[in-house]
This record gives C-alpha cells, sequence and structure tokens, in this order.
C-alpha cells in the first residue's frame, strides 16, 4: 500500500503533543537534546515553507503589485521561522560538546516528531524534479494538487499548528535553571528567539486562517496525497482470477500514469508516429473490452439486485465508454497512413510495455478464456456476468481496475496530443503520396502532410480526449457510489 | 480474398529484391486494408484485427525505407477492405498465410541483402509478417501487443 502524506503529519502531530505534555523539569542533559530536536524541527518546517510556491523575499519586495495576503503569510511565517532557525543554530553550535540525554521521554518524542515531518515532507518532493536550469518541474499528476492555494493553505495551517503548540514549551528550555554547567549566557536567549519566533509564524497563520480558514475538503486532500513511486511490476501470470487481474490492471494502470508523464519529459524516447499509434491501438482495445465488462456487470448488478440507481450508473458508463472507443480507432486508422518517418531500433517505451500489460488483463476480464491475448487463437467469448462478479463486492472490484485504466489512458492521449501538435507545428508529418485511377494505386514516397490532414489529426485527439474524459468521469461517479479504491 | 491471393503469388514470384519489396509493401498494404474492414464483424476479433493491422503498418514503414526500394512510382492493385461473401475464419486464414509468406521470404532475402539498410528492413518487416501470422494463426501464441 502506497504512503500517503496522513501517514506522516498524524503521527508528528501526536508526538509533538507527547512532548509538550511533560511538564515535569528537564535534567540539563535532557534539555540540551530537546533544544537539538527543536532545532531539528524547525529546520524542517523551513524547508516546508521554502517548497510553497511564493516569491523570495527579494521579488516580493520589488512587486509593482500588493502581495496577495495569502502569499504575504507564507512570507511572514517563513521570516519568522529562519530567524528562530538561525537563533538555534547558534544555540546548538554551543551545545556541540556537551553531553546530551537522548533516551529522556521529551527527547524521544521531539525527534520522532522531527523524522516524521522530514520524511513528510520528502513524500511531497518526490511529486518534483528539479530541471537541468535549475528550475523545479511537475512530474506527477498529483504535484498541480500539491502546489494548489487550498492544500497549500492547509499545510501552513498544519505547520503553523506544530510551532502553536512547540512555542511555549520550548521557551522553557531557555531558562537559567534549566541550562546549566559551561554553557554560554547566550544559548538561553537563541532558545528564546527561538521560541518567540516560532509563535510569531504559528500565530500569522493562526491569524490569516481566523479571516479565511483551510477547507476541510483540502486538509482532506493534503493527508491523502500518495507518495509518487511506481508501484512494483506485476507479470501477468495466465492464471490469475478476477481480484487478481482487477487488482493487476489498476498497478498496470497507476505504472502507465506515471511512465506516461514521465515519457512525455524524456529525451530518450523522441515520441513518434509509432508510439501514437500503439497508444491509441492499446487505448482502443482496453476501451472496447472495458465496454463488454461493464455490459456484463450491468446484467450482474441487476441480478444481485443492487438497486436502480448502480444499475443506471454501470449502464451508463457502458455506453459512455461505447463512444470512447471508436474515437481510438478512429485516431490508430490515421497513424496507417500519417507518420512522422522511421526510427529504426527506438525500441519500445515503458508505456508500451506497460499498456501491453494492461491490454492483456483488461482482456482476460472481458472475456472467458483466462489466457486471452489479441490473438485468434486465445479469442473467446465474453465472461460469464455471474463469473466476473460472484458477489456486489466483486462488482467494485472490477469497477476499480475500469475505471484506473479509463483515467490511465486519457491522461496518456492528453500527453500524446501535446506531443502530435508539437510535431504538426515542427512539419514533422508526412504522408504516402497516392493518386488513384480505376483499378490501380500509383504509390510514390512521402511527402509533408497537407494542412488540411495536419488539421484533422488533432481535432481527432480532441475528440477522443472528450469521450474519454467522459466515460472516465461516468466511471469517477460509480466508483464514488461503490467506493471504489482508486 | 482472391485480392490476397494475387498478391500471394507476386510475392511467391519475386525474384529480385526490389520486386519482392514492392510485393512486400503491397501485402502489407492489403492485410491492413482487409483486417480494418474486418474489425467491426466480429466483436470476439475486434482486438485480434486491431492488432494485425498494426502490425501490418510496421511492416509497410519498415520496407519503406529499405535503399533497395524502387523510388519510382508503382501499380498496385485497390484491395476491397470487405472480403465480400468470405466468412471470417477464411479471412483470418488468408491473412494468417499471407503473413507467414511475408516471413518467409522476408527472412530469406534478409539472409542474402548485400546493403545493410535492406537486411535491418526485411529483418524488421518479417517479424511484422510472423505476427500478423502469429495473431491471425488458429494455434497462435501471442502474449504481446508490443
Amino acid at each position: 500500500m502506497t504512503a500517503t502524506f496522513g501517514d506522516f503529519l498524524h503521527p508528528a502531530g501526536e508526538h509533538i503533543a507527547a512532548a509538550v505534555s511533560i511538564h515535569d523539569e528537564l535534567p540539563a542533559e535532557a534539555t540540551f537534546g530537546a533544544i537539538c530536536q527543536f532545532g531539528r524541527l524547525l529546520f524542517t518546517l523551513v524547508h516546508y515553507l521554502d517548497d510553497l510556491p511564493v516569491p523570495d523575499e527579494f521579488s516580493a519586495a520589488m512587486a509593482a503589485e500588493p502581495l496577495s495576503p495569502e502569499t504575504q503569510t507564507v512570507l511572514d511565517t517563513r521570516i519568522a521561522l529562519r530567524r528562530g532557525a538561525q537563533s538555534l543554530r547558534y544555540a546548538m553550535t554551543t551545545l556541540a560538546d556537551t553531553v546530551t540525554d537522548d533516551s529522556h521521554p521529551a527527547v524521544r518524542h521531539l525527534s520522532a516528531a522531527a523524522g516524521f515531518l522530514a520524511a513528510g515532507r520528502d513524500l511531497l518532493q518526490t511529486h518534483f524534479a528539479t530541471s537541468p536550469g535549475g528550475t523545479r518541474e511537475l512530474r506527477s499528476y498529483w504535484a498541480p494538487v500539491i502546489t494548489s492555494p487550498p492544500v497549500a493553505a492547509a499545510l501552513l495551517g498544519e505547520i503553523a499548528t506544530c510551532a502553536l503548540r512547540l512555542a511555549p514549551w520550548t521557551a522553557r528550555l531557555s531558562m537559567p535553571e534549566a541550562i546549566a554547567g559551561d554553557v554560554p549566557a547566550g544559548t538561553g536567549l537563541a532558545v528564546l528567539t527561538a521560541s518567540h519566533c516560532t509563535w510569531v509564524a504559528g500565530a500569522a497563520v493562526q491569524a490569516a486562517h481566523r479571516r479565511h480558514p483551510p477547507s476541510a475538503d483540502a486538509h482532506r486532500l493534503l493527508c491523502a496525497i500518495p507518495a509518487h513511486f511506481p508501484p512494483p511490476w506485476v507479470e501477468p501470470s495466465g492464471h490469475e482470477q478476477v481480484s487478481d487481474l482487477s487488482h493487476g490492471a489498476i498497478v498496470n494502470a497507476e505504472r502507465l500514469r506515471q511512465a506516461g508523464l514521465a515519457f512525455a519529459r524524456q529525451a530518450r524516447w523522441p515520441p513518434t508516429s509509432a508510439s501514437w499509434r500503439k497508444d491509441a491501438l492499446a487505448a482502443a482495445i482496453i476501451g472496447h473490452a472495458s465496454e463488454v465488462i461493464l455490459r456484463g456487470l450491468t446484467e450482474r448488478a441487476r441480478q444481485l439486485t443492487l438497486g436502480p440507481a448502480i444499475c443506471a450508473q454501470v449502464h451508463s458508463a457502458a455506453d459512455a465508454t461505447s463512444q470512447a472507443w471508436p474515437t481510438w480507432r478512429a485516431i490508430a486508422h490515421h497513424w496507417d497512413i500519417a507518420s512522422t518517418g522511421i526510427h529504426r531500433g527506438a525500441g519500445f517505451t515503458p508505456v508500451a510495455a506497460e499498456f501491453g500489460d494492461l491490454v492483456l488483463r483488461i482482456g482476460r476480464l472481458a472475456y472467458g478464456n483466462q489466457h486471452w491475448t489479441p490473438a485468434r487463437a486465445h479469442a473467446s467469448q465474453t465472461r460469464n456476468p455471474a463469473d466476473l462478479a460472484p458477489a456486489p463486492g466483486d462488482i467494485t472490484c472490477v469497477v476499480a481496475a475500469v475505471h484506473t485504466a479509463a483515467d490511465a489512458v486519457t491522461r496518456i492521449a492528453a500527453e500524446d496530443r501535446e506531443a502530435v501538435r508539437a510535431a504538426a507545428a515542427n512539419h514533422r508529418l508526412y504522408v504516402p503520396s497516392f493518386t488513384r485511377t480505376n483499378a490501380a494505386v500509383v504509390r510514390r514516397r512521402y511527402r509533408p502532410a497537407s494542412p488540411s490532414r495536419i488539421d484533422e489529426i488533432p481535432a481527432s485527439y480532441d475528440d477522443a480526449i472528450e469521450a474519454s474524459t467522459r466515460a472516465t468521469s461516468k466511471l469517477d461517479d460509480l466508483a464514488l457510489r461503490l467506493d471504489a479504491p482508486t | 480474398m482472391d485480392d490476397v491471393e494475387v498478391i500471394a503469388a507476386r510475392l511467391r514470384d519475386a525474384c529480385a529484391l526490389p520486386e519482392l519489396l514492392a510485393a512486400s509493401f503491397d501485402a502489407f498494404e492489403a492485410i491492413r486494408v482487409v483486417a480494418r474492414g474486418s474489425e467491426d464483424l466480429a466483436p470476439w476479433l475486434f482486438a485480434v484485427f486491431m492488432t494485425a493491422a498494426d502490425a501490418a503498418v510496421d511492416g509497410t514503414q519498415a520496407i519503406a525505407i529499405a535503399p533497395s526500394l524502387s523510388l519510382a512510382p508503382t501499380v498496385t492493385m485497390i484491395v476491397a477492405p470487405h472480403a465480400a461473401g468470405a466468412d471470417i475464419d477464411t479471412v483470418a486464414d488468408a491473412l494468417a498465410a499471407l503473413g507467414e509468406l511475408l516471413d518467409e521470404r522476408l527472412t530469406h532475402a534478409a539472409d542474402r541483402a548485400v546493403l545493410a539498410g535492406d537486411r535491418a528492413a526485411c529483418q524488421e518487416a518479417a517479424q511484422a509478417g510472423r505476427r500478423i501470422h502469429q495473431l491471425m494463426a488458429g494455434d497462435g501464441n501471442d502474449r504481446h501487443l508490443r
């Protein structure tokens, strides 16, 4: 199961709460340890704020237009926490040679909280990459969610909660009686300054959120952000049952979504008409088989008396899917003729590999032969609805597979459309020269595609994306109703 | 299916490489046209014909850049997209046989080709012919869409 941001945020909050609930005076060695962990926490919180999409302080100061209140809040919070972190850096330097007690419960809780928060930030960073030019690039479909104002506000709220909990408790660490021995007097002052800055940071956010509180949905979304790692590849075995096929299809679809984005940003496999043709082929077959599955589920939902609303939704999803796959076939037909040229030895892309597995699994869900492939020898009649979903819960499982497959296809389509548009703009589309006579075709080599042909292909992608989005939307609704994993 | 038979005869009769390449180009094009025309004839064979048409395009494109393929305009027959009167098994068997013939003739040509470009084109096109045979044969063993 993929880890989510909430898996780190919640334990971090619990450990901070546990640490600040300790009211007994800490021994000096434990105090030193707590100061060091407070430092780790503050540096991590500063990193979170550095990641938020706001201008740096100098650009902000030079901006002609006044900053939005939200941006101003982030900047104020970041400045306060940076000052606190600078003070603590000094304090930690003075403690470098002292003996610290890391086994004290307060220190252990603070250390664990710092670890969880750092891991949570690492999880968010899996959705971004740094370009060769040093700019930050989005590398997942979740990345725009993370940088969206509502989710950024929710994250800021969580940072403020941590800061406001820590500030009063850490102020106690600065008291002269807490810091004994050979520690310079400046150490206590530095810790006090850091505590004060931490409180200022938290209060700035708290005041802003009192006027515009982040929504509960944004908070739920923040906690649901998964790590951006492709799930491990599961080889189609030929002996998979419906539940295994559904699970495998979901894994393939997720890997396909990730491969599609990564592929679109890599120059290693320059996009060619051959790869777009294979994508369209796979999309058409997956869509065709998905319609077969959804027709079977419609019948099965009636047999299991799941209620008219669910039956209608499955039926509606089947109808929408039946409108989508012919648009993919139309695109495949375009690439029968049009080409970007022949690129020998380019090899198959990661997208093609994932698509191949997804075709097998969706095909094996649709048809009765568990060894189904797109070959005549393995063709068979459609799967019996009762075999496809023996119990109501199996319908949810199969819908999840069809839903994630449709979503992956739609996302790949969007990437392909952009690449096709770029090829068309760069005059990289060619067609063979045919002249028809009464009973013969005179064939010549390829020539640049005509403007009308160049317009037709992206327009077909628009049609396919529109139809696929509609089908995916129907499946979204169905998946939500059935509480299917997505 | 008469058109396919005529093209198969041309393939069998081709002696020189340019002649074989031209006949192969037309054979792949014929497979594509017939497969596309058969996609809706039997829903359970939709994926079969779609994938075979795609393999035929691979074959055509491989041949298209063979150095020995004549640059001069050539004349070929128009293949009827719908195999009127033929049942689906007859169509599939004919395409399987044509794919097998392409594999055999182009593999042989690849072994004898002098130019590296011709050799590579024949090997790739032979592979496409083999795929078409595997997809269309009643006893095929195709596992991949790639």
